[in-house]
């Protein structure tokens, strides 16, 4: 399977009033053709940004500062410029001309070859637009010349996601939808380009659990059918287990583990923070466990700019030596191959 | 499609339609709509007449004629008086002029004659006929008289009678012109005017304020800066300015009219565009791969912001068109050679008192009736358009 998807390095932050925030602390993913990718961390650990700066839908100022996404062969972050003050913490404006001809680049591939679908689909349809002036819409942005064969893949992509009753749906106002039947038709929408990276940025998070696992089981179904490549943003572990052959593990801007699953019930994740995720994801079925984190309560997980993220909560850290120790407050642990296909950052397993 | 006609819009459409009518006459036909005839007539229909029009009945006779009573009847009637009624103070050359003075009991007991009147004038079967031959044209002095049975006293009732070849439904003015010509007339600086004002107005700040909401940069914040600048000039005092510096040019005055509408349509459609860019549909948009300008003028503004647009057209035109009466009333508009409705209001303004009510009544009715039609429309129309009504 060749790589279709490539983040090397990625570096990027948002001004603030004083100071530069960085967002992601160079990470690297990749994504082959054909395969499901999950995506976990906490709110706020910049996975969102990261595939959002795909498409160069971040807001720029100064936005990606460092690193190259490359994208079927080609760099979208060609001739990046050097950030150094932003890379140092200090505010810098973002280099107009670069950031123009990098949005080009990027907006090539929007609908055409990556598609977002985003966590509310009700607000991200038109609102007062028929969905069929949407889609036709869509449609003839990416799809010049046969203007004919609209209604076959509308409807057969609709048939896909379980809706035969397309007329009804397709001749709707998004406001006439239930929150289910406008995931469905946002899916379709996002489809209908004919993308090869489908990212679904918590495409279920405002949806019922059992709605919410029917849409992605017919999500994970159509990739398949495809052979598209997927990349499944969660804040929920259970969600996506099932459904993915690889997790990426993000913590403050940081990709603290990265594990291929091969089979559900053999997986041993190493990072402290992974093996929490697990146990809350777990607990709902193992009780002993789940009163294992009930008991004790979940501290702060405060941000460090200079060591690892979770020094000041990991469980780990306490039973190392004092040289491993100030390494986790002050220096930034590098990913290192633990087992096959399983990458972790972390000082514990420096040894 | 099954489109959902509502009684707003269908009225709006009539009333638009009898407007533009009137445009398109008063356009190419313009000299032949004016009719002259007997100058100060009032409308021909009765009800106006009787209504708005008084004049006192002339009682020459002050002793009371009906004090005798009839022995078999205890209290006395309401016909007791013989001229009980205006008279009807029109006539048209052709057609008969009929003046039944009074009640059918008093008629028998009384006797009645013309003391002065047109030749043909007569009393005739308990009314006053007359047929005015085409010779007759003009204001006639009337003098009517009628006697009771068994009295000395004579009552009569003087009035003037206008005469002429055509009726004029809404009256003449001082100088013989047919009010209705006049109406359809001054429509002339209703439609044309305003439309220079909507134009500079509506779909200035369409484009501006689409760009000024959409937009996050120096030129944008140019735009707001110039609203509030135009925002505080005094309109009115811009009118009379713009009117005197261009001698009364209407059109010129309506670009200044435009420009005065600019700054709160700018900031209407500019509110709206910048609520929908803070919406997440926007950023799916884009990622599907549509244009910034796509996503402003087609997906914010054709879809989202059309029954806003529409209304603050009609809104518009609607200020354009009082603009354009006030100062012709103002003597800062149309000139006079020129008709325009609010010229009439002015000429009409000082025989009011004298119950001379057509030259401001028609006027008015007019002008309710251009603004409604505007109303009518922008609404009826805003909520045809309006999806969610469907």
């Amino acid at each position: 399977m060749s790589t279709i998807l490539e983040i090397n390095n990625l570096y990027l932050g948002f001004n603030n009033s004083q100071s530069y925030i960085p967002a992601i602390r160079g990470i690297k993913v990749t994504l082959k053709k054909g395969e499901k990718v999950g995506v976990i961390g906490e709110s706020g650990s910049g996975k969102s940004q990261t595939f959002l700066s795909t498409l160069g839908l971040l807001e720029n100022n100064p936005g990606v500062t460092a690193g190259e996404i490359i994208f079927d062969q080609v760099n979208i972050l060609e001739n990046i410029p050097k950030y150094k003050k932003a890379n140092s913490g200090i505010p810098e404006k973002a280099n107009k001309k670069w950031i123009r001809s990098y949005t080009n680049r990027a907006k090539r591939l929007r609908g055409k070859n990556i598609s977002i679908i985003f966590q509310d689909a009700k607000s991200s349809l038109i609102p007062y637009k028929k969905i069929i002036d949407q889609a036709w819409d869509t449609w003839k942005k990416h799809n010049i010349a046969n203007n004919y064969e609209f209604q076959n893949t509308a409807t057969s992509l609709l048939a896909d996601m379980g809706i035969n009753d397309n007329g009804k749906i397709l001749d709707s106002y998004p406001n006439q939808l239930s929150g289910g039947e406008a995931q469905r038709a946002y899916i379709m929408l996002a489809l209908l380009g004919n993308p090869e990276v489908l990212i679904a940025d918590e495409p279920t998070s405002s949806l019922d659990p059992y709605s919410s696992r029917k849409i992605i089981d017919l999500l994970v179904k159509i990739v398949d059918q495809k052979g598209l490549s997927l990349i499944f943003i969660s804040h929920r572990l259970d969600q996506i287990l099932s459904s993915v052959n690889k997790i990426y593990v993000f913590l403050n801007g940081l990709v603290i583990e990265e594990l291929e699953v091969s089979d559900i019930n053999d997986i041993s994740p190493l990072h402290p923070y992974t093996i929490f995720l697990f146990k809350m994801a777990n607990g709902n079925y193992f009780r002993k466990l789940r009163n294992d984190i009930c008991a004790s309560s979940i501290e702060h997980i405060e941000r460090n700019n200079y060591g690892c993220p979770y020094s000041n909560v990991c469980e780990l850290k306490k039973d190392l030596d004092n040289d491993l120790q100030s390494k986790c407050n002050d220096t930034l642990p590098k990913q290192r191959l633990i087992a096959p296909g399983q990458k972790v950052a972390c000082w514990a397993y420096e040894k | 499609m099954i489109i959902h006609l509502n009684f707003r819009f269908v009225l709006g459409c009539i009333l638009l339609l009898i407007l533009i009518g009137m445009n398109v006459v008063a356009f190419f036909f313009s000299s032949d709509i004016i009719k002259n005839g007997t100058p100060a007539r009032p409308p021909s229909l009765y009800l106006f007449q009787k209504a708005l029009y008084h004049q006192p009945i002339e009682e020459e006779a002050v002793e009371d004629l009906f004090s005798f009573s009839v022995p078999d009847e205890a209290e006395p009637h309401a016909e007791d008086l013989i001229f009980n009624r205006n008279p009807k103070r029109t006539a048209t050359v052709g057609t008969e002029y009929r003046y039944v003075p009074t009640s059918q009991y008093l008629r028998n007991r009384a006797s009645f004659w013309v003391e002065e009147g047109p030749r043909g004038m007569k009393y005739e079967d308990g009314a006053f006929i007359w047929t005015p031959d085409s010779t007759q044209t003009g204001i006639f002095d009337i003098s009517l008289a009628a006697q009771m049975e068994d009295s000395e006293t004579i009552r009569g009732i003087r009035f003037k009678l206008f005469s002429d070849e055509i009726p004029f439904y809404f009256g003449t003015d001082e100088r013989g012109n047919s009010v209705l010509g006049l109406m359809i007339a001054g429509a002339k600086w209703s439609i044309l005017p305003g439309l220079i004002a909507v134009l500079i107005a509506v779909f200035g700040g369409l484009f501006l304020g689409a760009y000024a909401g959409y937009n996050k940069n120096f030129l944008s914040n140019f735009i707001d800066g110039t609203t509030l600048v135009l925002e505080s000039i005094p309109a009115l005092l811009l009118f009379f300015l713009a009117a005197v510096i261009f001698s009364f040019n209407i059109y010129i005055v309506m670009v200044a009219v435009g420009l005065v509408l600019l700054p709160v349509n700018i900031n209407i459609i500019r509110s709206t565009v910048k609520h929908f860019v803070d919406c997440q549909f926007v950023e799916s948009s884009k990622e599907i791969g549509f244009t910034d300008n796509q996503i402003l003028f087609r997906d914010i503004i054709w879809y989202n912001c059309k029954p806003i647009i529409i209304s603050q057209i009609a809104n518009c035109f609607a200020f354009a068109i009082m603009v354009e009466v006030t100062l012709s009333y103002l003597q800062f508009g149309i000139q006079v050679p020129e008709v325009s409705w609010g010229n009439i209001l002015l000429q009409g303004k000082s025989d009011i008192h004298k119950g001379e009510f057509w030259l401001v009544f028609f006027p008015c009715l007019m002008i309710i009736m251009s603004l409604l039609s505007f109303y009518l429309t922008g609404s009826g129309l805003s909520r045809l358009l309006d999806p969610r009504k469907n």
